[in-house]
């Protein structure tokens, strides 16, 4: 029967060195909560590379066709009008005067398809609460995120990172 | 070495502020009871507000026979202060975008509030779009929405509706950044109200709208990467704002709006009345809030320069104006611009001329940059001097266009006026709301430079003659 | 969701009453009792001979509704259409042809009708006049003007009229000195009604009162042939007009006659190069002045020594006897038109607006010795306006302050109004009858009330000159308990027959059948056609003067050489208000004055350096009020504002009549100031002429002055093309450069005209081409006169809204087609020499006496429309017959259109005028809002509008030629302006029919488009403005500004040339 501990750090760069030392140590830290960003911090624990951009980029292509496909329907196909003379039966003639909406269209899905991913792949919706581990964990401490699988190890592993700058323990 | 920074430069945040200090000093204001000063400002903007609501809905009732506007003359105050508004609001996306491309760090204190201006300029900006249509309640026809008529769309080819695609956009999109930004610091707000066991509102409400966040390694990964694509896709966004509002003049066949120099000279308008506008605001905030230590005489120094030079940039802007209309030849376009410097008009034009290419020079010297009082004042005036130069691009130009039997004269009437003060009033309101009950600063943010650009840090580095680093 | 709500549609429906449903079965309730009307058809059909069967159809109807109306048939109700007139289809529009006059105007006109409400008219291609004066185009709203007294009153408390009727026959027996005091009556009918009358009541006499007496030119004639009447003035047979301050193009007699005529004569074309010369000496700018070839300015005074000189050069040149001699400043220049004249023998016509008989014997003696009596001048075929004689009507109050009278009763004339001794006497007669329609000045000093009926209302015949018999006919029931004029007299007079049986009895004693077959057919046709011309008699029996003739002109011209002015003179004039009848009419108070762009007001025209001189305020701008000053007229003093007036002559004032109205109604009390007070009985006439007024230096208070164009000049720009007629005779094209630059490569330039650089060209686009009709508009400043009656016609047709006088400073009329004035300036950026901004400061000042044209400008139909491509929601598109389409109940308002338009002719509603309590003028009123055309949406708040082109009667005209399945006639579709215009100035037709007039005027040399650099290819166009003034050299210095002017334009083009070189 494992389970969790998190161990409290009161500094970050505590915690940015003391990852590799402790894991070469086999304990096993599957993730770091901190109050701010702290860089270098994902190679440390060897996660992937975001894909958000990704995404985005998408996104973006759909949302340019989206918006081509609704000017050319309701200004060339649909319902073609004379329009101060201007060329409005055919799309590449007109094609000008549309950019604007098409760039502000693109722009429009890229960022909301973007950041809602981002909401739900990070499950931050309203309503989803967050454990309370630490009253300090969003001020200026940082929790260490340890796996124990067996309780007979738990003070060795907690000498362990106190040893490298844990201040706290939270069960 | 991501916390290396030369001793050199001016450390970001003064007073050997620890991250403790930060959180509390930016919770502080939000956690206790508001102010005098905050309650003094907060009454002169709900007047100003209720006033606003009193004009608009006269207008709205009567007609817009209401306002001075005449067959001649068909936008003034309404699309003067549109301009105005999405122009002010422009820096914040500014500051939050590019300075972010460009790994400013002296943002990080100022981005959130410049958001929130930014946000609550481009609701002003808005009311007007509305308030100046004829039949405000088919206001959402110019959206290419599906209706009755079934073939029945909007003109794609109307700057009209490029600009309710830019402007919807862009409000939309400054919106989410802002939020995002937000929600770690709701989360500080969220576990102090559990930790100090706060009103039960403040919990649930913090909580709501932190949307559980957490602050795992993987939240920040992703934040930083969503607030860089944000940042990339803000920057090209907020130029065609202006670029486009811009074009609503320079699509148009009137002497004096049919200018391709427009959009760049808009764009600078836009940034120079916006930094002007963050100037006024935080120079407020920070003595109402006191938070001295984070907005400092460093970041009015730096918003200083910006001004200057964009001043500068309008500046050089006017007399290319000048020199097109003559050297084109073409007698409407020469009688417009001699008409708006010697016109009716000449005090609208020389006023603008004076906020906003001489007022800035000032800036040249270091002791103007970091003074207050002065950059307080200055900005106001730049304000002012924004205000009429969209006042003389769209009146001046429209009162005599191309057949003399048609020239005519604008004369504001109360209605108008009092609308244009009342939005001042209803961004005021929103404004110091935001200020109560939100973070003014990113303290998320603000935190990675504690270990760079603090005070603290600087004397560590001078004592170790190293980065600081664990005791 | 579906509606399955039941509405049924009476008690019995709701019962499934049987016989009701049974009833349902049938299309109508009850049979329809219209045998009398069909036949009444039948009849009019095989007794025309005219191919206007329409017109048939109507005439018919209107023979029998009429002897319905009038008859004592138990019929006397409006017919409910649940029995439908078969002439009468609901949406289709009725024409009746019937007459217009108000004691100033006549007009034969056609009532158009729509479900029996009359709503505007247009005039009788019978009658001689080709269009329709804003008077009468504004007088159909004096139908449904609320001021309209309901019903008879006595001391201003209702009377039944049988009651009224046996107390006033009551008193008229009692009484011994009976008079009627009417306008120039020229109903042989009414005459006879008249007589009858007297002939009950001998002591009774009859008084005619013109409000503005033309006594003097009766006098002259009398005097001079013997005749004491008008003459007919033939203009279109005048090579060389002379007008010593008579505005014939704008007020003075029977204008749309003249200027009709006028006109034919200035249409100078390359084959027929010519063009009549008008010369005018005046005070003020009037609309003749505005259009003469010479102007020059002259005092009242000093009209008396033009003449006068005038006759003596010509006697000089004819060796005939000269006249007493008076010294004239234009000495040199009118020796030059004696020759000119004594060349231009029997084609030339002299005339003088003074009301003063001398003058008018100088006249007379002028056009004799010319030969122009018999040839332009008609004494014989005279005019039968204007009979009312000034010196019966001065013994008339004379009689009435004495107290002699006892017992008047007036019709038509308002003489409380626009004679003050007139309203002193009045309450010394002892029985006052009133028959006004309303409670006026005269009428509420009056004890009995009989009100008239409306002529939309009343039979009536007319008899407006020599050998023209008009016919009245009512077009629909009278609106209140009212009875017209003439069956009160017969009433009064004891008669058991009504005014409709005298008129028929009248026309058979005078003309029979005439050549009809039978009586009944003669009237029938007389009734459809509206008119009858009888053919003049041949051979002129009046050419020269009476015996006495010579003795008179030399006491005349002794006379005349006494006349001295005094330090000011005033004018009194006449706008589109004319006497100020129709005063209570909100078209005609916001129709801007031709010259001074002035609505809702009069004022006193000044010029303007000598305002400036006198420190009054010049500047016309929306906020900025007019000084205001006093002035002095034969002991009336006045405060009224002053208005500048470029070409006025200095130390002389302008003051229109027709204002300041206190009971005319709602709309026109109190607008203005009345100037009648200051007329003056001189010389045995009313004269509109004081040589000797006081005027007040100082400015003693502010008021607003509401105008729709507060800028002069043409500040250099390339607007109006104008030419000399001479350079027109030399090139065609003169005045009319279009071409333009282009650089082609670093060395040689190619001209290209703005069409030929078109981005896309038109053609060539796909759904651009117009493949059915292609409507286009010519306007030509050459016959425009800028008289203004299009615009009244555009606003009775299009359902424009009156804004009023606030709105109207604001810059907020509504007018659809507006008409720019422009006055020359001494100044341009080429030859000024105040540098580039002075320059400009100096192009805002008109010449003293500026060159004037007027340009006519309404929505140009871009082809290439700036406003389209502006507007977000597609409110504003173009169709494929080119017209520029306005979709109100699209609009939302952003008003982005009107500021992209160049032309600014977009109009934006800035308040609910229909339900806006401010604006009670033709949309508010129950019954005013009865004249609306049901044709044209009427716009709500919030919405642009402009004009269409009349695209309602496009319509109507392309579905009429559908059911007929055949194309549009070129002609047959006319809009409302080109209606209304008496000289033919606008010209609207189909460019896809080559051989349409408007097709050829498009490809007139004179052709060109207003600001065509823009290259948005109007569909409308406008047509050189071409002058004849040179010949000698007196008159080209004597009009040198008129050069100036040409010569700044040529410079102007010049000017493109370069500029486009650069782009």
């Amino acid at each position: 029967m494992s389970k969790y501990i998190y161990a409290i750090f009161n500094d970050d760069d505590a915690v940015m060195h003391s990852i590799k030392p402790l894991r070469s140590k086999g304990i096993k830290i599957k993730d770091v909560i901190s109050p701010f960003p702290i860089h270098g911090l994902d190679h440390e624990l060897g996660l992937n590379p975001s894909r958000l951009s990704t995404c985005a980029f998408i996104y973006g292509c759909i949302g340019l066709s989206l918006i081509s496909l609704l000017i050319w329907y309701t200004m060339i196909y649909d319902w073609p009008m004379e329009i101060g003379g201007k060329p409005n039966f055919a799309y590449w003639k007109n094609v000008l005067a549309f950019i604007p909406v098409s760039f502000e269209g693109t722009v429009l899905c890229t960022a909301h398809g973007m950041v809602i991913t981002f909401y739900l792949r990070s499950k931050l919706l309203p309503g989803v609460t967050a454990p309370h581990i630490h009253d300090r964990i969003t001020d200026d401490h940082f929790a260490m995120k340890v796996l124990v699988k067996d309780p007979s190890k738990e003070q060795e592993i907690m000498n362990e990172l106190r040893a490298h700058g844990a201040v706290e323990f939270v069960a | 070495m991501s916390h290396y920074e030369s001793p050199l430069r001016k450390p970001l945040i003064l007073q050997d502020k620890t991250l403790h200090d930060i959180t509390e000093d930016i919770c502080r204001p939000i956690e206790q009871k508001p102010t005098k000063l905050w309650y003094a400002a907060f009454t002169v903007a709900a007047v100003c507000l209720a006033w606003w609501i009193a004009c608009v809905s006269y207008t709205l009732g009567t007609g817009l026979g209401t306002w001075g506007t005449n067959k001649t003359i068909g936008w003034a105050w309404d699309i003067t202060n549109f301009v105005w508004w999405v122009g002010i609001g422009h820096a914040g996306t500014l500051i939050s975008a590019v300075l972010l491309l460009f790994r400013q760090k002296w943002r990080l204190s100022i981005n959130r509030s410049a958001e929130a201006m930014t946000i609550f300029a481009v609701i002003c900006a808005a009311s007007f779009i509305v308030s100046h249509m004829g039949r405000p309640w088919v206001a959402y026809w110019p959206l290419p929405l599906p209706n009755q008529f079934g073939s029945l769309w909007v003109n794609f080819n109307s700057a009209l509706v490029w600009d309710v695609f830019a402007i919807s956009t862009y409000f939309s999109v400054s919106l989410v950044f802002w939020y995002t930004g937000l929600i770690p610091d709701f989360a500080v707000l969220r576990d102090r109200a559990i930790a100090k066991n706060l009103a039960p509102w403040r919990k649930s409400f913090y909580s709501t709208v932190s949307f559980g966040w957490m602050g795992t390694a993987k939240n920040w990964q992703r934040f930083e990467e969503v607030s860089l694509v944000l940042a990339g896709l803000s920057t090209p966004l907020v130029l065609s704002v202006h670029t486009i509002v811009s074009m609503d003049f320079a699509t148009s066949i009137i002497p004096g709006w049919h200018t391709t120099i427009f959009p760049p000279y808009f764009v600078a308008g836009a940034i120079f009345s916006g930094f002007a506008m963050v100037q006024t605001l935080l120079i407020i905030t920070r003595k109402i809030l006191n938070l001295e230590a984070y907005i400092t005489i460093y970041h009015i120094d730096m918003m200083n320069r910006v001004i200057m030079i964009t001043g500068s940039i309008v500046g050089c802007a006017y007399i290319t104006e000048f020199f097109i209309a003559w050297y084109s030849g073409v007698e409407y376009e020469s009688y417009c611009f001699v008409n708006r410097a010697t016109g009716a008009y000449w005090w609208a034009y020389w006023s603008m001329m004076t906020c906003n290419v001489f007022s800035p020079q000032i800036f040249w010297s270091k002791k103007a940059r970091t003074s207050v009082a002065l950059t307080f004042v200055v900005s106001i005036f730049v304000n002012i001097g924004m205000w009429f130069e969209r006042y003389v691009i769209i009146v001046s130009s429209l009162h005599r266009d191309f057949l003399p039997s048609s020239w005519s004269m604008h004369h504001p009437t109360f209605t108008e006026v009092g609308i244009f003060i009342g939005s001042l009033g209803l961004f005021f309101v929103l404004f110091l709301l935001f200020a109560k009950f939100f973070p003014v600063i990113a303290m998320s943010e603000l935190k990675t430079i504690v270990k760079s650009s603090s005070t603290q840090a600087k004397k560590h580095q001078k004592e170790h003659g190293e980065l600081a680093s664990s005791h | 969701m579906s509606n399955n709500k039941k509405y049924w549609k009476s008690i019995e429906d709701l019962q499934d009453n049987p016989e009701f449903i049974k009833k349902q079965m049938n299309e109508f309730a009850e049979p329809i009792p219209f045998e009398a009307l069909t036949n009444a058809d039948a009849k009019g059909d095989d007794t025309s001979g005219t191919n206007r069967r329409d017109f048939l159809k109507y005439m018919g109807f209107s023979v029998t509704a009429a002897s319905l109306a009038a008859c004592e048939t138990p019929v006397r109700n409006v017919i409910p259409y649940v029995n439908k007139p078969e002439e009468v289809t609901p949406g289709v529009a009725s024409y009746y042809a019937s007459s217009y006059y108000d004691g100033n105007e006549f007009a034969s006109i056609l009532v158009k009708t729509r479900e029996g409400r009359p709503i505007k008219f247009e005039y009788n291609e019978k009658g001689s006049v080709k269009g329709i004066s804003s008077r009468v185009q504004a007088s159909v709203l004096s139908l449904y003007d609320s001021a309209r007294l309901r019903f008879a009153t006595k001391n201003n408390s209702e009377i039944a009229w049988d009651k009224a009727d046996a107390e006033v026959t009551a008193k008229l027996a009692k009484s011994t000195n009976i008079r009627i005091v009417t306008n120039t009556i020229i109903s042989p009918s009414t005459k006879a009604v008249v007589a009858e009358f007297t002939a009950k009541y001998p002591s009774t006499k009859h008084v005619a009162n013109d409000a503005i007496s033309y006594n003097a030119i009766v006098k002259a004639n009398e005097f001079c042939f013997g005749k004491a009447v008008i003459p007919a003035y033939k203009f279109d047979q005048a090579q060389l007009v002379i007008s010593v301050g008579a505005d014939f193009l704008g007020t003075w007699l029977d204008v749309p006659n003249y200027s009709g005529a006028y006109a034919k004569n200035r249409k100078p074309t390359k084959e027929n190069p010519n063009m009549s010369k008008l010369v005018s000496f005046e005070a003020i700018m009037s609309l003749t002045g505005a259009n003469a070839d010479y102007r020059f300015q002259t005092k009242p005074s000093q009209y008396g020594a033009v003449l006068v000189t005038l006759y003596n050069e010509i006697a000089k040149l004819q060796g005939t006897p000269a006249l007493t001699a008076s010294v004239s400043e234009y000495a040199k220049e009118i020796a030059a038109l004696a020759k000119e004249l004594v060349a231009a023998k029997g084609k030339s016509l002299v005339i003088c607006g003074a009301n003063d008989v001398n003058l008018q014997k100088i006249v007379n003696g002028i056009n004799v010795n010319l030969g122009n009596v018999g040839a332009t001048v008609d004494v014989d075929n005279h005019s039968n306006l204007f009979q009312g004689d000034d010196a019966a009507f001065e013994a008339l109050i004379a009689e009435m302050a004495s107290g002699k009278v006892d017992a008047i009763i007036i019709n038509g004339a308002n003489p409380a109004y626009t004679n003050k001794a007139f309203a002193a006497a009045l309450p010394k007669v002892g029985l006052r009858i009133s028959t006004a329609d309303r409670a006026d000045e005269t009428a509420s000093l009056c004890e009995y009330i009989m009100p008239d009926s409306n002529f939309l209302e009343s039979w009536n015949d007319f008899n407006p000159a020599v050998g023209v018999y008009a016919l009245q006919q009512p077009t629909i029931q009278a609106l209140g308990k009212t009875r017209q004029f003439q069956d009160t007299l017969l009433k009064l007079a004891g008669a058991t027959k009504n005014y409709y049986s005298t008129i028929q009895s009248t026309w058979e004693t005078t003309f029979g059948a005439n050549g009809e077959g039978s009586v009944t057919a003669f009237w029938n046709k007389a009734l459809h056609d509206g008119l009858v011309l009888l053919t003049p008699p041949s051979g002129v029996t009046t050419s020269s003067c009476g015996a006495n003739c010579g003795a008179g002109l030399s006491e005349a011209a002794t006379k005349i050489a006494g006349y001295k002015g005094g330090a000011w003179e005033l004018v009194m004039y006449q706008k589109n208000m004319g006497t100020g009848t129709l005063a209570n009419n909100p078209w005609l108070q916001e129709l801007p004055d031709p010259i001074s762009k002035v609505c809702w007001d009069n004022y006193i025209t000044m010029s303007p350096v000598q305002m400036k001189e006198m420190g009054l305020t010049t500047l016309l701008e929306q906020e900025s009020k007019m000084s205001v000053i006093e002035i002095s007229v034969n002991g009336v003093a006045m405060k009224v504002p002053v208005f500048p007036s470029p070409g006025q002559k200095a130390n002389t004032i302008g003051l229109a009549l027709g204002y300041g109205r206190t009971l005319a109604g709602k709309v026109g009390n109190n607008v203005g100031v009345n100037g009648y007070p200051a007329v003056k009985f001189e010389n045995g006439n009313y004269s509109y002429l004081n040589i000797n007024t006081i005027v007040g230096t100082k400015e003693i208070d502010k008021a607003i002055v509401a105008t729709t164009q507060t800028h002069q000049t043409l500040m250099g720009r390339h607007i109006i093309h104008e030419a000399s007629l001479a350079e027109f005779k030399k090139d065609p094209k003169a005045g009319n450069e279009r071409e333009f630059l282009v650089l082609k490569d670093g060395k040689t330039v190619e001209h290209k005209t703005a069409q030929e650089m078109d981005l896309w060209a038109t053609p060539s686009i796909p759904g651009h081409e117009r493949p059915n009709h292609f409507w286009n508009m010519s306007l030509d400043l050459n016959s425009c006169t800028g008289c203004g009656d299009c615009v009244t016609a555009c606003n009775v047709e299009n359902n424009i809204a009156v804004v009023g006088k606030d709105e109207i400073r604001r810059g907020r009329e509504m007018h659809w087609l507006r008409i720019d004035r422009y006055y020359s300036s001494d100044s341009s950026q080429e030859t000024g020499k105040a540098g580039m901004i002075g320059n400009y400061l100096d192009m805002e000042i008109a010449s003293a006496n500026p060159s004037v044209v007027f340009q006519p400008v309404m929505c140009q139909h871009c082809n290439h429309a700036p406003c389209e491509n502006v507007c977000p929601v597609l409110a504003t598109t173009h169709s494929s017959e080119g017209l520029n389409q306005m979709t109100y109940n699209r609009c939302v308002g952003t008003r982005y259109c009107a500021n992209n338009c160049p032309y600014k002719v977009r109009r934006f509603n800035w308040f609910r005028y229909t339900e806006n309590e401010k604006f009670d003028y033709t949309m508010l009123g129950e019954v005013e809002r009865m004249v609306l055309n049901p044709d044209v949406t009427v716009r709500t708040r919030g919405v642009i509008e402009k004009c269409s082109m009349c695209v309602q009667r496009i319509q109507e005209g392309k579905l009429k030629a559908k059911k007929e399945s055949r194309r549009p006639v070129d002609g047959e579709i006319k809009t409302a302006c080109q209606q209304a215009c008496s000289t033919g100035a606008i010209i609207f037709g189909d460019n896809n029919d080559t051989t349409s007039a408007v097709t050829k005027a498009k490809a007139d040399d004179r052709m060109y488009h207003l600001l065509e650099e823009l290259n948005v290819q109007p569909s409308v166009f406008y047509q050189t403005k071409i002058r004849n003034n040179e010949g000698t050299k007196f008159f080209a210095e004597a009009h040198h500004e008129a050069g100036h002017e040409a010569h700044a334009e040529g410079h102007a083009t010049e000017a493109h040339a370069t500029t486009e070189h650069h782009n």
